[in-house]
């Protein structure tokens, strides 16, 4: 399998990692180098050998359904860039180009009617959970 | 609408619901809803480095439930899978799913005599809820919360078999009502406990293909579902009868002015990159714990109805609204079993019951009425101690304050007055102070003669036997 510019270019922003062309050129090389290692294994027969799921030989590994206490709050939030009022805070998100204050797919995909107190009035916004591919 | 009669819409559901237990899906984090922000957190939901994720037994088990009770075929083996991408709701920058071996598939739910059919059911953690400061363009941030991170879900999704807006809203009751009755969760769509996107397109009548669909999101009600796709399913086909295509996009409800409108920013083809979360081994289901798990399932709603027209010979209708809540389907079969008519029942639980609870807002569970104090309630009018207007007297007493019948009739001094010496008291009294209306009856009136019984159980408190008032009277003027 090789591996194109293209292919680097969309899954460092898949992964939110910004690139430049030059990187774009050596990342393009060297996972092509990997990958190309990696199909030796391709030569193999394996048409008998059933599929490994995980590497290790287990199934059903549980835990009770009982409450535990977890992080202080402080403790939760210490290591945060940035929290406000009990809560973590982060860059809202807002697609360019578009009109502020009208919501995004990403962010209405997240809309759910769970209504949620803040001390700042703001708008709740939670998700209706991703999906939406399979049906 | 003829042209809207040449087209049928196509509609499948997707569903996700909270499961009901006591902790989170993969962390021993409480899920009581409303704490306040992130104190329902610890490494493993918050996604710190170096934690391991271990599955809730009670997830699984409440999962099978919910896959054996929608009829689905349950996996022997299936396993956790990560969706990678980056939203500040997700602390991972993954959401822990299940992908291509989903627990469970190949489901129905029976739907006004209808087949619906899932095509599958698969476990996966919750998002956290993210807060905007404001709406204006000067507002650069977004406060997040976890304590959600983590939620256990059950994502039920339907083939394209739903062909109405009134059979996705069916559909979604029946849902809620069979996950309700298993006890594997409360679904109140107003807490986000169930929500609920549709995905809608319409062809001519006749057509085996799909037209290109729709996504509708910010459904918050069962209302809105329907609302929703009436709305989309008319504005899909005058699209068409313009001459123009569907775009294929996802749309938002507003449900202020019951439009669907496109959300904003081009969507980007989903690229979720999903591979086996390595954190979590395999789950295996085998026949022991299936047959064990069946056990847990109560009679569901649809074979409940079927039994309370059989045994209650109670109509249809009204064996569908007692069962679509399962406390109320208790209630009713308790009251039935040991009261000699079961549509007496019937009628004061879809009448002055479910006013009542419409009318305050309070669930079930929340008012404090009993069988037995309805049973006790029917038979004081049975034998005569009360009148039937005084049981609704009393009978609102008890929705309130769940005392007994007896006792509230005897505190408030309602026995009926079945004594004819005191009715014919009273009798002769209202007959004295209303010589025209008298007048009136015996000159043909019929009218004249309900208005002097009212006048009677005006002057007793409602508490005449009214029976005997009617005979009174009539022999009074002659007319026995
Ligand atoms: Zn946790």
């Amino acid at each position: 399998m090789s591996i194109t510019e293209e292919t680097v270019r969309h899954v460092a922003w898949l992964a939110r990692l910004g690139l430049s062309d030059e990187e774009v050129e050596i990342f393009t090389g060297q996972l092509g180098r990997i990958l190309g290692y990696v199909a030796k294994l391709d030569e193999l027969d394996t048409t008998a050998v059933t599929p490994t799921f995980h590497v290790l030989d287990m199934y059903n590994v549980f835990r009770e359904d009982e409450p535990r206490p977890g992080l202080p709050r402080d403790e939760a939030l210490a290591n945060a860039p940035d929290a406000s009022l009990g809560f973590f805070r982060v860059p809202r998100i807002i697609k360019s180009g578009a009109p502020a204050g009208s919501p995004t797919a990403e962010e209405m995909s997240r809309t759910s009617s769970r209504t949620g107190a803040s001390p700042t009035g703001p708008k709740s916004g939670a998700r209706t959970g991703p999906g939406g591919d399979e049906s | 609408m003829s042209e809207n009669e040449r087209y049928e819409a196509v509609i499948g559901l997707e569903v996700h619901v909270e499961l009901g237990t006591k902790t989170k899906i993969f962390c021993n984090c409480p899920t009581t809803f409303g704490g306040e922000p992130n104190t329902q957190v610890c490494p493993v939901c918050l996604g710190l480095p170096g934690v391991l994720p271990v599955l809730n037994e009670k997830v699984l088990r409440y999962a099978l439930r919910a896959a054996l009770a929608l009829n689905c075929e349950v996996a022997r083996f299936s396993r956790f899978d990560r969706k990678n991408y980056p939203y500040p709701d997700l602390p991972k920058n993954y959401q822990i799913s299940q992908y291509d071996l989903p627990l469970a598939r190949n489901g129905y739910v029976e739907v006004n005599g209808r087949r619906i059919r899932i095509k599958r059911l698969h476990l996966e953690e919750d998002a956290g809820k993210l807060l905007h400061e404001g709406d204006g363009a000067q507002d650069k941030w977004s406060l997040v919360d976890y304590n959600r991170a983590g939620v256990p879900l059950a994502e039920i999704v339907s083939e394209p078999d739903i062909r109405t807006p009134s059979e996705a809203r069916a559909y979604l009751e029946s849902l809620k009502a069979i996950l309700q009755y298993i006890g594997v969760s409360d679904c109140k769509m107003e807490e986000g406990s169930l929500r609920c996107d549709t995905n809608v397109s319409v062809r001519r009548k006749g057509e085996t293909g799909f037209g290109t669909r729709t996504e509708l999101k910010n459904l918050n009600s069962f209302k809105a579902v329907e609302k929703s796709l009436e709305y989309e399913i008319a504005r899909q086909i005058s699209v068409l009868e313009d001459g123009e295509e569907v775009v294929q996009e996802t749309r938002a409800w507003d449900e202020s002015r019951e439009i669907t409108v496109p959300l904003r920013g081009k969507e980007e083809a989903h690229d979720y990159r999903y591979f086996p979360d390595p954190d979590l081994v395999p789950v295996v289901v085998d026949q022991a714990l299936l047959d064990e798990i069946r056990k847990e399932i109560p009679e569901l709603p649809s074979a409940k109805r079927q039994r309370f027209i059989r045994e209650y010979g109670i109509p249809e209708y009204d064996a569908g609204v007692l069962t679509a809540d399962k406390r109320l389907a208790d209630f009713f079969d308790e009251c039935a079993s040991r009261y000699r008519d079961p549509k007496v029942v019937s009628n004061w639980l879809m009448g002055e019951y479910l006013k009542y609870a419409n009318a305050t807002g309070l669930s079930f569970a929340e008012i404090p009425v009993t069988p037995e104090g309805l049973v006790e309630l029917l038979n004081l009018q049975d034998e005569g101690v009360i009148s039937g207007k005084i049981a609704k007297t009393v009978f609102e007493e008890m929705l309130k304050t769940g005392e007994r019948p007896s006792e509230i009739v005897k505190k408030r001094g309602l026995v009926q007055i079945s004594d004819e010496n005191a009715i014919y008291a009273v009798v002769d009294e209202v007959i004295a102070s209303n010589p025209n209306v008298v007048r009136d009856y015996l000159g043909g009136k019929e009218k004249a003669f309900g208005f002097l019984v009212g006048q009677v159980m005006k002057a007793t408190g409602g508490k005449a036997n009214p029976a005997k008032v009617n005979a009174a009277l009539k022999k009074r003027l002659g007319k026995e």
